[in-house]
């Protein structure tokens, strides 16, 4: 893409003769070299924790580091694979989370999307407003009054508890994002649906929903990155190691001694195998993120 | 279309995941513990009690160590705590005079076992008379010296050093011995590896560091100053790698095992994590000493096993701690896994007898000093208290050792005081 907008400036820049041919391939390359240098910075983390993850735990923690692992070793996956009730029992936590927290937040926020873009409903900008102010509070400040009343309705210790919870923290983006999602469906396609005989549970599912998918998308992903990777309300709300999700894990299992000690071999490992899954995510589900999709639609 | 069935798919896990039941804990007894402690340890006893109590079996739940005075004010608060805690030893007063742990006192009042406990877990499983919690295992620190360096450097590898004097000559001679041979370790940027291994080398000497109460004083004795300006000549000449400045404890647990330290303070747990790094080396390990021949001292440190206020099964968790104290325990858990004993009398065990090295170090048991404050973390463990502070200024600045002492005792009686 870059190099077609490169190719496009050139164009207009340099015309078309036999300097501008030359001046465009050059451009190109200075293009290239750019991205190049983004793609390394943004990478090198990512290559550091996965080169230290198979490194030996010496080796791992020695100072100065080693950029390049002296020795192969899985040790550190191994190691995090039977941790206590065993990585797996984690990795289904998180999921289970994760799809859960998923499922609540497309349960709510589509109709409710829906109903705030289209719906004449008295006070609507305001209530969408109100809606939107829990994201000024920051969940970490709810956390304990949440604890206390899902203590008495039994849902501590439950990963359904959880989802809630990550479903709570994500909703009022989800619903900002689903709002203006529906807001963009022109509302002529509507109208020709009504005309065709669609009730309004009609007109949602068969002409609505198939065009806000990328927004779907999108809240399905936030949903997800966010349970994911969410470490508070997790603590908070679990107490057995069994219930316990993955961030938690990789927190408990990384301190090797009292003195500060850390198994650096260890924690990468997690963390490689913790992004294992958003990229996964992420690329399985970019492909929905489909432009233009209603462009023209009403010409 | 393939969205649909990606987004049935996610809705049908959901719902799976939703009516799983989870599973029924009715029975069993929970036990926390912090993370980043003796886990190895941990989980043989709590084996060792599942195997003989099938119907009232321990779920044992490590939580991270720095979450672990909010994780039980949470559930205290809620109710829902659980019916063991093993907490870090140095917090049993704090959690004691906060009025979060049951009294067990009672249970114990015709026990002969806590009678040869380890006197500083007992110390801080006390609070006001009354007892609240027995060692789960514990950690002490002694001296290692590298019997390999020491050849090399022409010292005798059977005698280690006795005094501080005969740390820094035979230091002298180690150091630079081989590629990046150092005489000694001392970490540079972690409060709780020098109260760990340098506190030691104060008591030793006859000094004190942190004020029991709101009214004492610290730091005193005329021992401190000199074991600080021993400190100080010790990086000045070289005989400590400059390197270890940045020392925050993240890899202190490796130096020894690294075999260029002639030296070093640092704990029981370090003998098979460096035999396990290093399986050539060849060490021994003694008291670690104060200023004069004789003089010895040690950090008995470890975690203390409690039961937190509101446990309904107070009576089978004490049963449980009696049974980590009994001598059958002791000897075949303990001191079969090569760890400390937490009864003194048990020391004399068929295992320790074939590990010598696990007998000099359980000497240290009986010495052993455990700070008894209601401030450890913003006296002495926190990154930015006056511990670690005196101790860098000491080690790398050249201000005068009284000025530093003189601000040091000042920050001490402040926090002390609020």
């Amino acid at each position: 893409m870059s190099a077609d907008l490169a190719q496009s400036i050139d164009e207009t820049a340099a015309g078309n003769g036999v300097l501008g041919r030359l001046w465009r391939s050059r451009t190109k390359y200075l293009v290239g070299a750019a991205c190049l240098f983004i793609c390394v910075i943004m990478l090198a983390p990512l290559v550091a924790s996965v080169l230290a993850s198979v490194k030996s735990t010496a080796e791992a923690a020695a100072v100065p580091p080693t950029y390049v692992p002296q020795s192969w070793s899985l040790d550190s996956y191994l190691k995090l694979w039977v941790y206590q009730a065993g990585l797996p029992v984690y990795l289904l936590n998180s999921f289970g989370t994760a799809f859960m927290a998923i499922a609540f937040s497309l349960l709510l926020t589509v109709p409710a999307g829906y109903a705030l873009a289209r719906f004449p409903i008295p006070g609507k900008e305001l209530l969408f407003v109100f809606l939107l102010l829990a994201l000024i509070i920051p969940y970490q400040a709810l956390l304990t009054p949440i604890f206390l009343m899902f203590a008495q309705l039994k849902l501590t210790n439950s990963l359904v508890g959880l989802a809630i919870i990550h479903t709570a923290i994500q909703l009022p983006f989800s619903l900002y994002i689903m709002r203006n999602a529906f807001e963009a469906v022109p509302i002529e396609l509507e109208e020709a649906a009504v005309i065709d005989g669609c009730n309004s549970f009609q007109v949602l599912v068969r002409i609505c929903l198939p065009s806000v998918v990328p927004a779907m998308i999108t809240v399905a992903l936030f949903a997800f990155i966010t349970s994911w990777n969410e470490f508070l309300g997790a603590l908070v709300m679990m107490n057995r190691q069994d219930s316990f999700t993955l961030p938690l894990i990789l927190a408990a299992a990384r301190t090797e001694t009292s003195l500060g000690g850390t198994d650096w071999g260890m924690l990468q490992a997690g963390v490689t195998i913790s992004i294992i899954p958003c990229v996964g995510i992420y690329l399985m589900l970019q492909k929905y993120y489909v432009s233009g999709l209603l462009a023209g639609a009403v010409k | 279309m393939n969205l649909k069935k990606l987004t049935m798919g996610a809705v049908a896990m959901a719902t799976l995941l939703a009516a799983m039941p989870m599973s029924a804990w009715a029975e069993d007894l929970q036990m926390w513990e912090r993370s980043g402690g003796n886990a190895g340890m941990v989980d043989a006893l709590v084996a060792a009690w599942n195997e003989k109590n099938p119907d009232r079996k321990i779920v044992l739940t490590y939580i991270p160590h720095t979450e672990m005075v909010p994780k039980l004010a949470q559930s205290i608060a809620s109710g829902e705590v659980p019916d063991l805690m093993g907490l870090d030893l140095i917090y049993g007063p704090q959690f004691e005079a906060a009025g979060q742990l049951e009294d067990i006192t009672s249970y114990f009042a015709d026990d002969a076992s806590i009678k040869t406990a380890s006197p500083g877990h007992m110390k801080v499983s006390t609070y006001d008379g009354k007892l609240y919690g027995v060692p789960l295992y514990a950690d002490v620190s002694a001296l290692f010296w590298n019997k390999d360096l020491f050849k090399k450097a022409g010292l005798d590898p059977e005698v280690p050093p006795k005094s501080l004097a005969e740390i820094h000559d035979f230091a002298k001679k180690i150091t630079g011995v081989e590629e990046g041979a150092y005489g000694y370790y001392l970490a540079g940027n972690c409060a709780g590896c020098n109260i760990f291994t340098f506190g030691p080398l104060i008591w030793a000497s006859g000094g004190t560091i942190e004020p029991a109460d709101a009214a004492a004083e610290p730091l005193t004795g005329d021992a401190v100053p000199k074991v600080l300006e021993w400190a100080r000549m010790m990086h000045k000449e070289g005989l400590i790698n400059p390197a270890n400045q940045a020392e925050n404890g993240e890899t202190f647990h490796l130096q020894f095992g690294s075999g260029k330290v002639g030296m070093m303070g640092t704990g029981n747990f370090n003998i098979t994590l460096a035999r396990e790094q290093n399986p050539n080396m060849n060490f021994g390990i003694t008291l670690l000493p104060g200023l004069e021949a004789g003089q010895t001292a040690s950090f008995a440190g470890g975690d203390i096993v409690t039961v937190p206020k509101g446990s309904k099964r107070v009576a089978d968790a004490v049963d449980f701690m009696k049974f980590i104290l009994s001598d059958e325990v002791q000897v075949e858990v303990y001191a079969k896994m090569l760890n400390m004993t937490t009864r003194g009398d048990m020391v004399d065990n068929k295992y320790y007898a074939e590990e010598p090295l696990i007998k000099d170090v359980a000497k240290a048991i009986d010495i052993g000093v455990t700070p008894y404050t209601l401030k450890f973390f913003e006296l002495i463990n926190s990154p930015q208290g006056p511990w670690l502070q005196m101790l860098q200024r000491v080690y790398y600045t050249d201000d005068p050792i009284d000025t530093i002492m003189a601000d040091a005792k000042q920050q001490m009686k402040d926090i002390a005081a609020e």
